[in-house]
């Protein structure tokens, strides 16, 4: 499908049906966390296909305040137990999986809701025998199901590592998203993307007053989750004074944001340092033995 | 405890040097009172053996002595450092005894931005309780020794302190360092109008004007941070349009940005210090800091800002 467009995890919008592939668990948990608490706050129903009823959401209870049980017992967060798609056989089934998305949306106004996000890893299914078969049959109708519906949108997850790559690229084709962590930004000028291990934000480019606000929105979303934010500034080409502000200022301004750790200084960067360190109005934290 | 004072003294010679110098350290050890010495280094050497040879078993530890290069080279930090060392001892007077380089007898910019700074003190230190003694010889360059009278409010000689009657307001002589900027951009310059906020195309023109000069990479990382600190103000507290000049000047870049608005506070830019949390002048102070060629000219109507990066020796 030639349609597909790539969509800020946090931009998602009713009929989108978003593939996501994932390296690194944290990942998973960083961009499903995100979309699933966007949805959360937003006073939207929650629809995670999870491997049963017990199962965690990933990346929801490692945000503060964002207890998976608080949203289960609302009722604003349903967790549907992998054996409701899958047949006799105990296969995924394309058919079920639809059935089982029909009464979500049917009983939706029922429960007084505007929207439903749907979110499975269907990792576990595509790795079967003729899993990929069965996921591209279910996948395109899906995609034909949320593609063309104003109520919803549906976020499909595949861990890269135990997923062959030619299955992956047919299922990625039966979606009309591809949906990227918001963290993620490139304007030609400047490239920030998350990484998973370590936990962090790697900073190539150059940082001006016209990208500031997506430096900002960048550590925002990455420092939700727990333990401090390494910034890695390996390709960092230019920085501006009021970035190098933003960065001493962060973790004071934002009183739930992680701590930045800054790692891998340019030269210039030392220099420009050397300058003006002492007038920021914060100390920048470095990385032990990387620092400046 | 008053605020500044902030005098003037010629010295014939040597022995007049050191004989001024001496009495004014004796006298703030006398009262405790902590001296910041930038002198050129055979002034301070000359300077310290008397001290050494009248009072040998006297501490001196709050002398401080310093290179006089860093006027000229780095006002703001030599600023900063001035009311760095008032900050530090708040329950007293502090001293400094300063002379500029020898380079500003014999470098144009070097002398503005020197008398510049001296004016400066007078406008930005009004309040802070310390003594500065300006020392010149009778044989520096006249513009030198011009830039000295219009600066220091109080002269010292051998018969005492008396007022200095050829002084100039701070804000004068500040205008007064800039006023080429009236006139129009050399033939060479590139000029244009950058479209919307972004700094990133000045940058790259920037650069490539940084290359055909010979900067180092070390250098170029300071002119494309001053002209972007210098782009973003204008775009943040200017007027449209900005036209932002180009040009090489021997091994330096100029950059040359005028914006429509007007900025009567433009005086003494990049001089004051930030002081951590209050950050508000860090930018145009790290330009001034990076780059001491930073001049400025404002009228109802435009605002001229120009900087010049020059290789580092």
């Amino acid at each position: 499908m030639s349609r597909t467009v790539t969509r800020a995890v946090s931009a998602m919008r009713p009929g989108d049906h978003a593939c996501f592939s994932f390296d690194h668990p944290s990942e998973q948990s960083s961009v499903v966390g995100g979309y699933v608490v966007n949805g959360l706050d937003r006073g939207e129903r929650v629809v995670y296909l999870a491997e049963d009823r017990d199962s965690r959401v990933p990346g929801l209870n490692l945000r503060p305040g964002r207890e998976q049980e608080r949203y289960l017992d609302t009722g604003q967060l349903r967790v549907i137990p992998r054996s409701s798609v899958c047949g006799a056989s105990g296969e995924y089934d394309p058919d079920l999986v639809m059935a089982v998305a029909g009464e979500e949306l049917h009983r939706l106004a029922k429960d007084g809701y505007d929207a439903v996000r749907f979110s499975a890893d269907w990792s576990w299914a595509l790795i079967r025998a003729r899993g990929e078969e069965r996921l591209v049959r279910g996948e395109s109708a899906a995609d034909g199901a949320v593609g063309s519906s104003p109520v919803a949108m549906m976020l499909c997850h595949y861990d890269a590592a135990l997923c062959p790559r030619d299955a992956l690229d047919k299922v990625h084709s039966c979606h009309n998203a591809t949906a990227v962590s918001h963290a993620r930004f490139d304007d030609g000028v400047l490239r920030l993307a998350p990484t998973f291990d370590p936990h962090g934000l790697r900073v190539e480019g150059e940082i001006d007053v016209a990208r500031h606000a997506a430096v900002t929105e960048a550590l925002l979303e990455l420092s939700a989750m727990p333990g401090d934010l390494l910034v890695d500034l390996t390709g960092l080409r230019f920085i501006d004074l009021r970035a190098l502000r933003l960065l001493a200022e962060f973790p004071g301004l934002h009183r739930d944001a992680a701590r930045l750790v800054l790692s891998n200084p340019p030269d210039f960067l030392v220099e420009t340092i050397r300058t003006v360190g002492d007038r920021l109005p914060a100390d920048l934290v470095w990385a032990e033995g990387r620092g400046t | 405890m008053t605020g500044l004072r902030h005098l003037g003294a010629f010295y014939r010679d040597d022995e007049d040097l050191v004989r001024t110098s001496v009495g004014f350290l004796t006298d703030a050890m006398a009262a405790d009172e902590p001296v910041l010495v930038v002198l050129r280094p055979r002034h301070q050497r000359l300077v310290q053996e008397r001290l050494t040879a009248l009072a040998p078993f006297r501490t001196r530890s709050r002398l401080v002595f310093r290179g006089a290069g860093g006027i000229s080279a780095r006002p703001a930090q030599a600023m900063a450092g001035y009311r760095d060392m008032a900050a530090a001892h708040p329950s007293g007077r502090v001293r400094v005894l300063a002379e500029p380089d020898r380079r500003v007898d014999h470098c144009a910019w070097r002398l503005r931005e020197w008398i510049r700074f001296e004016a400066a003190v007078n406008a930005l230190m009004d309040d802070v309780p310390v003594t500065l003694l300006c020392l010149a010889g009778h044989d520096a360059a006249p513009a030198t020794a011009q830039g000295m009278r219009w600066t220091h409010p109080g002269l010292l000689d051998s018969s005492g302190e008396s007022p200095n009657r050829d002084y100039r307001s701070a804000a004068l002589v500040d205008s007064g360092c800039d006023l080429q900027l009236g006139l129009p951009v050399p033939d060479r310059a590139e000029v244009f109008v950058p479209e919307g906020t972004d700094p990133a195309p000045l940058r790259a023109r920037a650069l490539r004007a940084a290359e055909r000069a010979g900067l180092s990479p070390a250098d170029r990382m300071r002119l494309l941070t001053v002209v972007t600190e210098l782009f973003t103000n204008a775009v943040l507290h200017g007027e449209p349009p900005i036209t932002c000049a180009l040009w090489t000047q021997g091994p330096s870049v100029v950059c040359q940005l005028t914006d429509t608005g007007d900025w009567p506070d433009a005086a003494f830019l990049g001089l004051t210090p930030p002081n951590p949390p209050h950050t508000s002048t860090l930018g145009l102070w790290a330009v001034r800091a990076l780059c001491p060629q930073l001049q400025s000219h404002t009228s109802p109507t435009a605002t001229i800002l120009r900087v010049t990066v020059e290789p580092t020796t």
